[in-house]
Parts: structure tokens; C-alpha cells; sequence
């Protein structure tokens, strides 16, 4: 660990070795979860499912992912992330084999559901990767693990058709397809446990801080903060609407109000949390001096997460399907592979957003991200069966060069708001990220295609708006001298 | 050190007269420091009373609070309070008994004494004697000491212990937390004995505004009720806790800044970086060059923990513990020539490989080395001990084997008796050591002694001869005690054959799970290492109730069980 660049292809360097097997497993779990999307036209065609019931999948897929993030959270504080990590993948294995094995619409259903738990294995990574690197390398390092993991969702597109229909073929293909990924994540999980280590050999142990909500500066933060936890149970009661005999008819009417005061319970109980981590600060008005941190800047981030990561899990899920109707005439796996390109930029854009955030000014580069992530929805959402394919591949392209790089420049962003709590700021703008994809994709169930991509230009247009109001996070101002010297350091 | 300073402040008055008597044999004295000593000794209040039937009294009661005043402030910074002071009293015993053994007229060299240190937020009382100490929190009065005397006849008591009267003193101790605005009462027997109880306490009630003249008419109004003793009262009143409220010490704290990451070429304050020697999450060592091209060794923290004040203190707490500890297996501390613009500290430059490399290169060492290598290693670690330091992470990367022997070069985790006691407004770090290396009881929450140290130094001899863990690799994951009780030493003689036996002994008891049952000084283990000891010449066999004590138990009970049910069948 004595140099001081990161070189990729060193694998007797222990925390390159441990950051690769860990963004693989990330990668694994999106391959995963994304194993739904590609291979729409071969399941809806298994089971003759309405395009309703289609849209219900895909909503129920990430449904879980909101409160798995705090469940996980809390799991790789007791128990270290290397077990979570193996024991997710395997755990997901089984879930992913039942889907691949359901013979009906509900088993169907209830299996996607509960896959949505493998979403949430992005938070205990990030914590892996952070105790691997120094200062100087974490930034990238977790840079290189959020996009290269990412791609998973891509890589899902352009090999299981393949494998559906290519490979074993037939009516149940796709199972076989879903069940080879399921497999490969099994042994995977059994490997990464034999050679992941928690920590580097000999670090220094502390016991993990307590967590719980985020602590805040003043009374109006604390509304505001309350507020914002709102719309994440407000998302899954809407789910869980859709559901009922109102809607869907998944589920009975008793269930589904158990489900809403289930949901109200856990509401009340965060709240609870929320305000045992603030009450002296309710008490006397306000925290100290170097305490403070303005927690709109947490709420601008978490938009801007929601405008970025979360319509990129949304639009990864509804893109092959739209290329598939759109344009006469593409197979399934050329859908799904243009589908999937769309997370196919992470590997470079998701590092190359946080490089440009740190070269050329936080608010400055969001802004331009978002407007790209605005205008290119704004193209999305013009695409008919007139274009050329080329053009279509080529607007998906660009669009998604922004979206990605905007999730890398929001958590650029993260740990300079307040260091100490980076861990839960940025768990709270991960949340809304898939609050964000739970939201789009529910209402991808009530509007078209059209209106969709218009909506999500719309969220990154608002985005915009409240980027402007995001104060320039101020850190060290140093400067070189030509003989090596530095001087003037200063601190906010 | 200076995030830790005390605003202690105190208001107080004392006044001692003879009274009735002629001579008086009472002495009462106090010190108030400033600065550092305040932090690290506080405030100390102490009155005795010379015991009059000795004509020694009143040099015996003198040599007390001067002895007391003075020795007390000049025992190690790194000692607890309690133990600070016990030795001071207990050395002042001593040297009176032999006084009243050695004087020729066979006068007694007797005196009560009680003492008030207030240190922090905390106040402690050491008490012999029938002197008292009071406490008045809002409106209550209340004794804090008991006196030590023995009532004959309605009449008389006598005193049943004082300084000076036995070579082994027993003295009462304890600690009190401090409020703003408490009041302490000092008094000798002239005091509250003549004066009834309850007027006593109207008498400090209605005077506690003002202390110069609550003590001036505490005197006469003991002469008023026929005191026909030496009179003797102190008071003191908590202006002002000696706490620093948080925002004070993280003001201190982060009045230096983090130096950013630095690369090779870079200088800061005249040092110029050479080479990046080491990086982790929590800190960055670099080798830097001074202007007189003398290399050095910085360590700056990493700006991961810029706002983490728990972080801060620890790091700035290193360099101090560091500036304490001097011995050939310690590294030294440099003191910065210019001032520092940033948050770093300096130690020498000690060549040479750390443990790691050394066992990495060599596989494993043999035994006259290793144990040559421990023993230098002890000598480092009870330079720590002897202040009243534990080192707490002891791992092969911390030790680098130097020409002149191997050397402790970290102070991260290093714990003090004395500076725990102060308390402070951040929420420490909860240290566990690394996980192969520190001892059981850091992770279930066992009492944490000089034993732990010793844990872990024979963690370091283990793998020196055998290259492996003691306890294989399922010590690192064990939490709780449960889990570490399920863990057998595995016989460094099995992963190398050449370690006798009693050397393997002598590794096994350092090893214990349970603290107690390691070696009591680190000294005794280092013999066991170098000779042989006699019980461990051959392996004998051995008890049964050691080699299987859970079965032998079990069948102890079971036959137990038995008889009382043939017992029970018998009788029907």
C-alpha cells in the first residue's frame, strides 16, 4: 500500500484484489435484478400476462429495495459486510431459482418482490471499499465499484436472451437463463466469503459508531427532514393500492390495510428513531457551531439522485420492451442489447461524473449534467418507429453518458456536506434514488411511453432548478509553489 | 494536551486557630494551579489535626499538609488521581511512624488527616481521622466522611486510626461527582464537635454567600459553645465546572487544520516529503527531510475524520503519550522546529523492516531470536507501563526491528490511567486493537490491565516461531466471552517441533483467555522464557480435572444424581 496511485491490474495488492471481487459481486446483483427486463416478451409470453401485470412486476421489483437498504445497513454493522455480501448472493440465488421456477402469475409476483432485497446490496460495498483505502484512492475506488457494478444491469441485457433463446432455447429458455445466473451469484457468494477479508490484516479495530436517523442542525431541518421521509412510505402505500382489489387484485382488501398500517407503524417508528438521534438539539434550538450543516443540501442531492440513479433503474426496465414494439422487426436479443446499453456507459461515465464534479465546480458540472439528463430524456421521449435504429442506439447512448454521470457527481458531493455522516446522507440519497425508480416505474402503469419520458425530463428540469440553490461545499485551498512547497491552507 | 484544560474555578476561604489552647496543633492548606496542573493534578484542599496527646502534634500534622501539597503535585502526570495520592499519603505514613519509632522522648508522630482533590468534574475525599468533610448541595448539609473513633465511656473516644500510628494505613477514599455551586466544609474536631448539628448547618446556610466571613465567625461562635480545642475550618465552593463544554475543546482542537494528502516533492513547515511510507484509512505516515537533512517520520491523520472531534483528541493525545515514554524500544518523539501550520506529529526514522517484512523474508525465526526479539519488546512495553500506559496494539507492523533491537513505533491506541479519569465532552473511540492480536477481553468487555499487553506480545512470540495463530483463525471472528471460552490453545510444538516444551508452557499461561490466570508481572514470563522452569521440564501428565474439566464435572453430577435416586429408591 506504499504507492500512491491505484493500479487496477496489481492483484497481489490486496485492496485492488478486495475491490474487484467486491464490485463483482455488486455487478452480480444487478445482473440479477435486471435479469427481468430483457426477457419480457418470453415470460409475458409463458404466462399470457396482461401489459398491466407486466408494469406490476417491474414496479414490485424494486419495491423491496427501500426498506432492505436499512435492514442490510444494519446487518453489516453486526455482522461485517463480507458475510452480508455472500450470504445476499446466495440468498438471492434461491429467490432468483423460485422466479425462474414460478408456474404462476402470483408466485411470479411474490418472488420479484422479494428479489427487490438484492437491490440493496450497493450500501455494504461502499462500506467494504472504504475500509480497504486510504484517503487518497477512496473516492475512486468507489467511483470504479458503484460503475462497474452498475454495469451488471447492462450485462444482464446483452447475455441472458442470448442465453434464453441461443443457448437452451424453448418455451422455458428464459428459466434456464435466469437459473444459470442464479448459480453463477451462488458459487460466487461461496467464493467471495473463502477470500474476502472484512479489513486489511492487522488494521486497527473500533467498534462501529451507533446509527440511526441523521442528526440535524435546527428545528425547521428537522420538519424538513421528517417531510422528507414521507414520500418513501407514501411510494409503497401507492404499491401496495395498485395492488389491491381496488387495482391489480394481487391482494386481498385485509391485506392490503395491514400492509397501510404496517407501513404507518414503520413510519412511526423512524420518526421515533429521527427524534431520539435529535432531541438535545430540539431541546436547546440548535446544535453547536461545528455541528452545523445545512440539510438542504442533503435534499438537493437526494433529488438530483432521484432525477439520475433513479430513472436509470427505471429505464433500464422499460427500455427493451420499448424498442420492442417501437421498431418492427428486432428480435428479442437485439431489443434487449440496445435496452441494455443504456447502463452500459457506467463503466467510464459514473467515475468520470465525480472526476469532472471535482475538476470544474460542484453546482456548475450538476447543472450541466442535468440539463444534458433533461434534454436527453426530451429525445427519449421523441423516438418512433421513424428513426433510424442508429439514431435511437445513439440518443439512448448520450442520455445515459448524463444520468450516469450525475449519480458520480452527487456522490462526489455526499462526503463533503458533513464528513461525519457521510455513511447516512449517503444512505438517505441512495433511498430516494429507488424511491425515485419506484415512483417512475408505478407511474409508468398509468401513462405512456411518451408521457413517461417526459416525466423524468420534467424531475431532472426541477432538479436543475434546485441545483442552483446547492451552496459550493468548501474544503482545503492549497496551493502548490514551484519548488514543491504548499501554503495557505486553509479550511472552511 | 491543551484541548484538556480545565476551567475549574473555586471560591475559597480557611482559617485555623489555636482556640483555647496554647499551641496550635492543627494546620490547614491548599493548592490552587493553573494551567496544565490543574488538568492533570487539580486542586488540592487538606486539613489535619495533630493528635494532642502526642507533644509531636503539630509537626507531625505540618509534615503532613506540606509533605501532602507537595508530593501530591509532583507524582507522574500519567498517574490516576487516587493512586496519586495514596502514595503520597501512604509515603507520609511511613516516614511519621518511623519518626514517632525513632524519637528518643517516645513522642508519637500522630495526626488525623482528610484531604479534598477536585480535578475536572470530579471530586475525591481521603480521609483518617475525626477531621470532616461536608458537602452542601442546594440545602443540604451532609457528612461525607466517617470519623474513626471509638467510643469508651460516655465521656471519652478515642481515635482508632491516625497517620502516623501504624506502618500499614488504611485510608478512606471515594469520589464524588461535582456540581456548580456545591460547597465543601473542612473542619477540625474544635469545629463540629462543639457546635450542635443542626445549628451548625443553619450557621453555613445562612452564610454560604460569602466565605471569608462564614469562616470568620465559625470561630467564635465554636468558642460561644466552650470549644476548648484548636479551630480549624476550610471552605470551598464549585464556581465553575472543571469540564470544558464541547465547543471550547473542539475550538482548541481544530485550531490547526488537516494537512492535505501530500505527494513526494511536497514540503510543509521546512520538511520536505520523501516517500509515502504507509497509508490506511485512518492516517498517512510519510518520511519527510528537515532543512539540516536530518530524515524524520510524520504522521498526519486522514481527512476522512476532519469533523470527528473523538478522532482528533486521540490523535493529538498520540504525540503526547509519545513525548512521555522514553526507552531504547520506544520510538522517540521529535519536537517540530518551526510551529506547525497543520495537524502532524514527528518521530525519528528507525531503518530497518517491521516485524512483518522480517517474517515475511524469514518464515519464522528461531527461538534463540525470538525470544531475544520479545525480550526487547518487553523492555519497550513496560517503559508504557511504568506511566501508566497501555499500548493496546501491539501487531508486527507496529514494531520495526532496528540495529539496536526492535522498536515500538505507534502511540494510536495507547490508553493512560490518568487522562481517562478527565473527563471530556466527546464520545471516545471504543479501541478493540487489531483482531489476531489484542487480547479476549477488549471484545468482551473484560477489565482491561497490563495482562492485555502481555496477550498480545505473546501473540507476536507465537508467531515468531510458528508463523500461525494461537488460536487458529477463529479467535479474530469470536465477540463475546462465550465464543472465546470455546477456543483450545493449538501447542506452537505442533507447528514447530524444535519449541520445547516448557517454552510452549510458558506461551500458553501468557496466553490465558481470563486475564488472571496470565503471569502477574511481565518480568516472571521473560524468566520463564530465557530458563526453563522446573514444573514444565518434561511433559507430565496432566490432572484429569484440567485436561477435561466440563466432562469431569458433568460425571461428578451425574453420579450425584445417581446415588440420590438410589438413595430415594432405597428408602421406598
Amino acid at each position: 500500500m506504499s504507492t500512491h496511485r491505484l493500479h487496477l491490474l496489481d492483484f497481489s495488492n490486496k485492496s485492488v484484489a478486495t475491490l474487484h471481487f467486491t464490485w463483482f459481486a455488486f455487478f452480480l446483483t444487478f445482473v440479477m435484478w435486471f435479469s427481468l427486463p430483457p426477457l419480457k416478451p418470453l415470460i409475458t409470453a409463458s404466462f399470457a400476462m396482461t401489459p398491466q401485470q407486466w408494469a406490476a412486476l417491474l414496479t414490485l421489483n424494486v419495491a423491496l429495495t427501500i426498506p432492505a437498504r436499512i435492514v442490510v445497513g444494519s446487518l453489516v454493522d453486526k455482522f461485517g459486510p463480507r458475510a452480508i455480501y455472500s450470504g445476499l448472493l446466495i440468498f438471492s440465488g434461491v429467490l432468483l431459482i423460485a422466479f425462474a421456477s414460478a408456474q404462476s402469475f402470483e408466485q411470479l409476483a411474490l418472488f420479484r418482490f422479494l428479489l427487490g432485497f438484492v437491490g440493496a446490496g450497493f450500501v455494504i460495498g461502499i462500506r467494504l471499499v472504504s475500509e480497504w483505502f486510504p484517503a487518497r484512492q477512496v473516492g475512486l475506488a468507489e467511483g470504479i465499484y458503484g460503475g462497474w457494478g452498475n454495469f451488471g444491469a447492462a450485462a444482464a441485457g446483452f447475455t441472458l436472451p442470448f442465453l434464453a433463446i441461443h443457448v437452451f432455447g424453448g418455451v422455458d429458455g428464459w428459466r434456464y437463463a435466469m437459473g444459470t445466473a442464479a448459480i453463477i451469484a451462488m458459487i460466487y457468494g461461496v467464493a467471495f466469503y473463502l477470500t474476502v477479508r472484512n479489513t486489511p490484516k492487522g488494521s486497527t479495530y473500533f467498534k462501529p459508531k451507533k446509527s440511526g436517523g441523521l442528526e440535524v442542525s435546527n428545528k425547521k431541518d428537522f420538519w424538513f427532514y421528517v417531510i422528507m421521509n414521507v414520500p418513501m412510505y407514501l411510494i409503497l402505500a401507492v404499491l401496495a393500492w395498485k395492488m389491491s382489489p381496488a387495482n391489480l387484485g394481487l391482494l386481498s382488501t385485509a391485506t392490503t390495510y395491514v400492509l397501510y398500517v404496517v407501513l404507518l407503524g414503520l413510519f412511526i417508528f423512524q420518526f421515533s428513531q429521527i427524534l431520539r438521534v435529535n432531541k438535545e438539539m430540539l431541546k436547546k434550538g440548535s446544535v453547536a457551531e461545528h455541528d452545523k450543516y445545512e440539510f438542504k443540501q442533503v435534499a438537493i442531492l437526494s433529488w438530483a439522485y432521484l432525477a439520475t440513479f433513479g430513472s436509470e433503474i427505471a429505464v433500464v426496465s422499460v427500455l427493451p420492451a420499448f424498442f420492442m414494439t417501437t421498431f418492427e422487426g428486432l428480435s428479442v436479443t437485439q431489443a434487449a442489447m440496445l435496452g441494455g446499453s443504456f447502463a452500459f456507459m457506467n463503466l467510464v461515465a459514473r467515475p468520470g461524473g465525480g472526476w469532472v464534479s471535482d475538476k470544474f465546480g460542484r453546482r456548475f458540472s450538476m447543472s450541466i449534467i442535468l440539463a444534458g439528463v433533461a434534454c436527453g430524456y426530451m429525445l427519449l421521449s421523441q423516438i418512433n418507429a421513424s428513426w433510424p435504429l442508429y439514431l435511437a442506439f445513439g440518443a439512448v447512448f448520450a442520455c445515459s453518458l448524463f444520468v450516469q454521470a450525475g449519480c458520480g457527481a452527487v456522490f462526489a458531493v455526499v462526503p463533503l456536506i458533513k464528513r461525519r455522516m457521510t455513511g447516512q446522507i449517503a444512505g438517505l440519497a441512495g433511498a430516494y434514488g429507488n424511491v425515485g425508480a419506484l415512483f417512475f416505474l408505478t407511474m409508468n402503469t398509468f401513462i405512456d411511453i411518451h408521457a413517461f419520458f417526459w416525466m423524468l425530463a420534467i424531475t431532472a428540469t426541477i432538479g436543475l432548478v434546485f441545483v442552483q440553490f446547492l451552496k459550493e461545499p468548501q474544503g482545503h485551498v492549497v496551493e502548490v509553489n514551484e519548488d514543491g512547497s504548499l501554503h495557505k491552507i486553509e479550511v472552511s | 494536551m491543551d484541548h484538556l484544560q480545565s476551567a475549574l474555578h473555586i471560591s475559597f476561604a480557611q482559617k485555623s486557630e489555636a482556640g483555647r489552647k496554647p499551641e496550635n496543633q492543627d494546620t490547614v492548606g491548599a493548592r490552587i494551579p493553573e494551567g496544565n496542573l490543574l488538568t492533570t493534578k487539580g486542586i488540592a484542599i487538606a486539613i489535619a489535626d495533630g493528635v494532642s496527646s502526642s507533644k509531636a502534634a503539630r509537626e507531625a500534622s505540618q509534615t503532613a499538609i506540606a509533605g501532602f501539597l507537595s508530593d501530591y503535585y509532583a507524582t507522574p502526570d500519567t498517574w490516576r488521581t487516587q493512586q496519586s495520592a495514596m502514595r503520597v499519603i501512604q509515603s507520609l505514613n511511613s516516614s511519621l511512624w518511623g519518626r514517632s519509632q525513632n524519637s528518643i522522648y517516645g513522642e508519637g508522630y500522630l495526626t488525623t488527616f482528610s484531604a479534598l482533590i477536585l480535578k475536572g468534574d470530579t471530586g475525591f475525599i481521603f480521609h483518617v481521622g475525626d477531621t470532616r468533610v461536608y458537602r452542601l448541595r442546594d440545602n443540604n448539609l451532609e457528612l461525607l466522611t466517617r470519623d474513626h473513633t471509638q467510643r469508651i465511656d460516655k465521656h471519652t473516644t478515642h481515635l482508632s486510626r491516625a497517620m502516623g500510628a501504624d506502618p500499614y494505613l488504611e485510608v478512606d477514599m471515594h469520589s464524588l461527582e461535582l456540581q456548580r455551586g456545591d460547597i465543601f466544609i473542612l473542619s477540625s474536631d474544635g469545629i463540629h464537635e462543639q457546635i450542635p448539628a443542626a445549628e451548625f448547618k443553619q450557621f453555613i446556610l445562612g452564610e454560604r454567600d460569602n466565605l471569608e466571613t462564614l469562616v470568620d465567625k465559625a470561630l467564635p461562635l465554636a468558642l460561644h459553645y466552650n470549644s476548648e480545642d484548636n479551630l480549624s475550618i476550610q471552605v470551598v465552593r464549585i464556581d465553575h465546572l472543571g469540564t470544558a463544554g464541547q465547543d471550547d475543546a473542539v475550538q482548541v482542537l481544530s485550531r490547526l487544520p488537516f494537512p492535505p494528502i501530500l505527494s513526494p516533492g511536497q514540503s510543509i513547515d521546512g520538511l520536505r516529503i520523501k516517500k509515502i511510507m504507509h497509508e490506511s484509512t485512518r492516517s498517512q505516515v510519510y518520511l519527510v527531510e528537515d532543512e539540516k537533512n536530518n530524515l524524520l517520520v510524520m504522521k498526519t491523520p486522514s481527512e476522512i475524520y476532519q469533523d470527528d472531534k473523538a478522532y482528533i483528541e486521540r490523535f493529538v493525545m498520540e504525540a503526547w503519550i509519545g513525548a512521555r515514554i522514553q526507552s531504547a524500544g520506544v520510538v522517540r518523539i521529535i519536537p517540530a522546529a518551526e510551529s506547525r501550520s497543520c495537524l502532524y506529529y514527528l518521530t525519528e526514522y528507525i531503518p530497518g523492516p517491521t516485524l512483518t517484512q522480517l517474517l515475511k523474508e524469514r518464515g519464522i525465526l528461531s527461538i534463540l531470536d525470538a525470544v531475544e526479539l520479545t525480550e526487547g519488546l518487553i523492555r519497550g512495553i513496560r517503559a508504557f507501563h511504568r506511566k501508566e500506559t497501555l499500548h493496546q496494539d501491539l501487531k508486527p507492523d507496529n514494531i520495526v526491528i532496528s540495529t539496536k533491537g526492535p522498536m515500538i513505533v505507534d502511540f494510536g491506541s495507547c490508553w493512560v490511567a490518568g487522562v481517562q479519569e478527565i473527563s471530556s465532552p466527546l464520545e471516545r473511540d471504543r479501541i478493540l486493537g487489531t483482531l489476531d492480536y489484542s487480547a479476549p477481553e477488549y471484545r468482551y468487555n473484560g477489565k482491561i490491565s497490563a495482562a492485555s499487553d502481555q496477550f498480545s506480545l505473546a501473540v507476536l512470540l507465537y508467531e515468531m516461531l510458528t508463523g500461525k495463530q494461537p488460536y487458529g483463525s477463529n479467535y479474530s471472528k469470536a465477540m463475546d466471552l462465550k465464543s472465546f471460552q470455546r477456543l483450545t490453545y493449538i501447542s506452537a510444538m505442533k507447528h514447530n517441533p524444535l519449541v520445547p516444551y516448557w517454552l510452549d508452557k510458558a506461551l500458553e499461561k501468557a496466553l490465558s483467555i481470563y486475564p488472571n490466570s496470565r503471569y502477574d508481572a511481565l518480568s516472571e514470563w521473560l524468566q520463564d522464557l530465557k530458563r526453563p522452569n522446573p514444573a514444565w521440564l518434561t511433559p507430565r501428565a496432566q490432572p484429569l480435572l484440567e485436561r477435561y474439566p466440563d466432562k469431569i464435572w458433568k460425571l461428578l453430577a451425574a453420579s450425584g444424581w445417581i446415588a440420590a435416586a438410589i438413595a430415594f429408591f432405597w428408602r421406598h
